[in-house]
């Protein structure tokens, strides 16, 4: 991620149509044991340190069964100027018989300029990048954005995957 | 004399995070961080404040609220030109007879950096050596100081025998 003041950025969806994001729903046992595996997945398919996650929200409440809410912020970076940021949302409820789940998945890929000193907010700084992104970064992130949906979709197949496991588990 | 700020942030993109709480005894979150704001955050008790504290047993369930704010400044501070301001903020309600109820708390943090000058050849002087080298220094303390406050919530979070995530692997 840029570290300026001022930035210029450019945000896509990596997946551009509508809905633009992957949502995932779970009903079984073993709900309260989502939060922390899941966590755990979100690392390893992105390949990211804990540093790189932050957690925005996190609501828990305690009964005759766990309920849980949480917001989590993820940071990818892929070069100077690129990175994939993703929005995840999970809630449940439930024990370690029955319960229910939800998982909000939406990924961007972003771009950012710096544009803090004079030099970087004059025209011809502009014109420059503007040629190199055009003529060289745009194929890039066209790659980054390739990955981007790559990445997602592995993490939706292992989510998937954690979900048949809770199921099976007694 | 002029003085420059930078103020900073530390949980960018998010301007505060959030922990929302139901269960038993609620209200323990109080003494629970006026116990440890401290010593966590390693600070002199000038660098501590509650400022506001509401208890209202009127109505039941009791409702409650508190502000708090630390302030790593002077020698405990990161650097002599930046300092770290934390506010914690917490609301909630709590039954009088099963002591059962919610409290959410608000945290956010930010990282201030003052310079003081008496000539404009001061401050350009202060631009350069920022441009140069000190904004990486700022951008290490931005990330400290964001892990401290998210190992703030994680200490709560124990406190109430809450998932905390396990880290570090």
């Amino acid at each position: 991620m840029v570290y300026a003041r001022t930035k210029l950025m450019m945000q896509d969806n990596c997946f551009p149509k509508d809905p633009g994001d992957v949502v995932l729903r779970y009903v079984g046992p073993n709900v309260p044991k989502i939060y922390q595996r899941f966590y755990d997945m979100i690392k390893s398919v992105f390949n990211v340190p804990d540093s790189a996650i932050q957690e925005e929200r996190f609501n828990w409440g305690k009964g005759i069964t766990e309920k849980f809410k949480t917001m989590w912020f993820v940071h990818k970076d892929l070069d100077q100027f690129t990175y994939i940021y993703l929005k995840v949302a999970a809630s449940g409820e439930g024990d370690d018989k029955a319960g229910n789940a939800s998982i909000r998945i939406k990924p961007y890929l972003r771009t950012e300029y710096p544009q803090d000193t004079l030099w970087q907010r004059s025209l011809f700084y502009e014109f420059i990048r503007t040629f190199w992104h055009r003529v060289f970064y745009h194929k890039r992130r066209e790659e980054y954005n390739e990955e981007c949906k790559h990445l997602t979709v592995m993490l939706q197949k292992q989510l998937q995957e954690l979900f048949r496991e809770l199921r099976e588990t007694k | 004399m002029g003085t420059m700020r930078i103020v900073e942030d530390c949980l960018a993109p998010a301007r505060f995070v959030y922990l929302t709480y139901t269960g038993k005894n609620p209200f323990a979150v109080a003494s629970k961080i006026a116990e440890m704001l401290q010593p966590f955050f390693r600070v002199s008790s000038a660098g501590v404040s509650e400022t506001d504290f509401r208890w209202d047993e009127t109505d039941d369930p009791i409702a409650f609220y508190f502000t708090w704010w630390v302030e790593r400044g002077g020698t405990d501070a990161p650097s002599k030109w930046t300092r770290e301001r934390f506010n914690i903020k917490v609301q909630g309600t709590q039954t009088k007879e099963s002591k059962e109820g919610e409290f959410t708390m608000q945290l956010d943090a930010r990282l201030i950096t003052s310079f003081s000058f008496n000539n404009p050849f001061l401050k350009m002087l202060f631009w350069i050596y920022d441009y140069i080298f000190y904004f990486r220094r700022r951008a290490e303390y931005l990330k400290e100081c964001e892990e401290l406050m998210y190992d703030f919530r994680d200490e709560i979070k124990k406190h109430f025998n809450l998932e905390v995530l396990e880290k570090g692997e």
